[in-house]
């Protein structure tokens, strides 16, 4: 499958924290879900990818281009943060104005159409407008000049369910053709359950695992036991474990091989939230 | 770039109204002590320092960190500052010339003739240059220090060009340079190039720190 975005052992070092080696790539006609607790690097990942910090060494291509050579690249990536950029006095009509300015490949009739499937007011301005308003103004904005990968950073918080499930269905229509990425950073990891094909887990500024949602969603499995079961599961089919008031939770790799080995214990599915406190709150066997 | 500018343009025209009432009352005040003279550079000024409010309004929604994800480059955008800068400041001193016409032609004291039109004219281009001077080296400041810091160091931006202008005069004079009518009016023919050369060398600037600075 052709890649799209090529993130290659980018490292990145401040006072008190380190982004390290972090590398994964993001396949065509793909949705790539980033999951990390607050502080564990996925937005600063995001802006070295952008080209919005520079990084202290790695390498990042879309199409096998670097970003920093070719500023029309970006006319192929449609970016949308946790807040809209724009100043909150301009309406959606000024906004695609300025737009229509910025991006060759900006089409105007492509975004009013996402203005009227949005139920946008063109020109009400956007301090009237409510979160999840803005939320998808910005996603209109990031749609409309043709991008054949979308960044979105933390895009769906704040959101209430029914407008989250609106705006996951576009992101489903757009990677349709087989031709459109996504990548998406979220704490909403029950989104990225619903649409993400490969989620990549960022914990403490290094890639923890870049593996197919299904393989997490079908293989992964944990255990539920107490002090005296947990002594009697093999080490080496325990990746990671954490201590609960009056349980163990167990994270095995193969769900089926821990059901058959171990029939007395519960091996419930492993949701990434799940799987994301685990690692991040238990200790890690392998 | 154009968007850039457009951006601008548009988000003070939200402001065009608190604008208007500011001027009206300074003008008001300006029309009984300095005349239309000291309103055409007062309103050079109150434009020049509007570039501080699109900063302003830039950091509120973190508009430099979305714009470096379209196609456009750090230098861009500080181009784009100083242009706005400059069709502020031109905007200024075309009103202030305007506005100051029409105080002449209403002020019995002042008579509407050639030689006054010609100084109302070099007025409004003398306000045009400091607006321009002035401006170009708030535009570093606000990249380095951000805005709210850069308000506060807003005089250093008229203080530094006064005070190297002084020092060099003061500098000729020791070294027994006579400052003669002639003199002076050809040191005036040459200030547009000294505005120009002032311009670039803070543009650089900008650039540098701008480029620097994670965003």
């Amino acid at each position: 499958m052709e890649t799209l975005l090529k993130v290659e052992n980018i490292c990145k070092e401040y006072d008190g924290f380190k982004l390290d080696n972090v590398s994964f790539t993001i396949p065509k006609g793909t949705i790539m879900g980033l999951v990390g607790e607050n502080g564990a690097g996925k937005s600063t990942t995001i802006n070295i990818i952008l080209d919005i910090i520079k990084k202290d060494s790695g390498t990042v291509t879309f199409w096998g281009k670097e970003l920093s050579s070719d500023k029309n690249i970006k006319e192929d990536i449609g970016v949308v943060f946790d807040e809209i950029n724009f100043h909150e006095t301009l309406t959606p009509e000024k906004v695609g104005k300025i737009c229509a300015k910025a991006y060759k490949q900006w089409n105007g009739s492509t975004y009013n159409g996402y203005l009227k499937r949005f139920g946008l007011p063109a020109d009400n301005e956007i301090k009237t407008l409510s979160k999840g308003m803005k939320m998808k103004l910005s996603i209109a904005i990031a749609l409309s000049h043709d991008p054949k990968l979308l960044i979105l950073d933390e895009a769906t918080s704040g959101l209430d369910p029914v407008m989250r499930d609106d705006i996951l269905d576009v992101f489903l229509e757009f990677v349709q053709d087989e031709e459109h990425s996504i990548m998406m950073s979220s704490h909403i990891t029950t989104d990225l359950e619903k649409i993400a094909d490969n989620i990549t887990f960022i914990h403490k500024g290094s890639v923890f695992f870049s593996k197919l949602k299904d393989e997490l969603r079908y293989s992964y499995g944990i255990i539920r036991c107490g002090e005296s079961d947990f002594k009697k599961i093999a080490k080496e089919d325990i990746l990671a474990y954490r201590r609960e008031e009056y349980q163990l939770s167990v994270l095995v790799a193969d769900k089926k091989a821990a059901k058959r080995k171990y029939r007395n214990m519960v091996v419930d599915d492993a949701a990434i939230d799940d799987i994301l406190l685990i690692y991040v709150k238990g200790e890690q066997v392998r | 770039m154009k968007s850039l500018i457009l951006k601008d343009l548009y988000n003070i025209g939200h402001n065009v109204r608190s604008l208007v009432i500011s001027m009206i009352f300074c003008a008001g005040i300006l029309f009984f002590t300095t005349g239309g003279e000291g309103f055409v550079y007062m309103s050079t000024i109150i434009f020049t320092m509007m570039i501080l409010t699109t900063f302003a309004f830039d950091e509120n929604c973190k508009w430099n960190h979305y714009a470096m994800t379209m196609p456009v480059s750090k230098k861009d955008i500080v181009v784009s500052k100083y242009a706005v800068m400059i069709i502020f400041t031109a905007t200024g001193a075309v009103v202030g010339l305007l506005v100051g016409a029409v105080f002449a032609a209403a002020s019995k004291s002042a008579e509407m003739n050639t030689e006054n039109m010609l100084e109302m004219l070099t007025n409004a281009a003398a306000a045009f240059l400091i607006g321009i001077v002035f401006g170009s080296m708030e535009i570093p400041l606000v990249f380095r220090f951000g805005t709210e810091k850069s308000r506060l160091l807003m005089f250093v931006s008229f203080l530094v060009p006064a005070a190297l202008f002084f020092g060099i005069y003061k500098l000729l004079v020791t070294a027994g340079v006579e400052f003669t009518d002639d003199l002076f009016l050809r040191i005036l023919c040459f200030s547009p190039l000294f505005a120009v050369v002032w311009v670039y060398v803070m543009f650089k600037i900008s650039c540098a720190v701008f480029e620097r600075r994670e965003i």
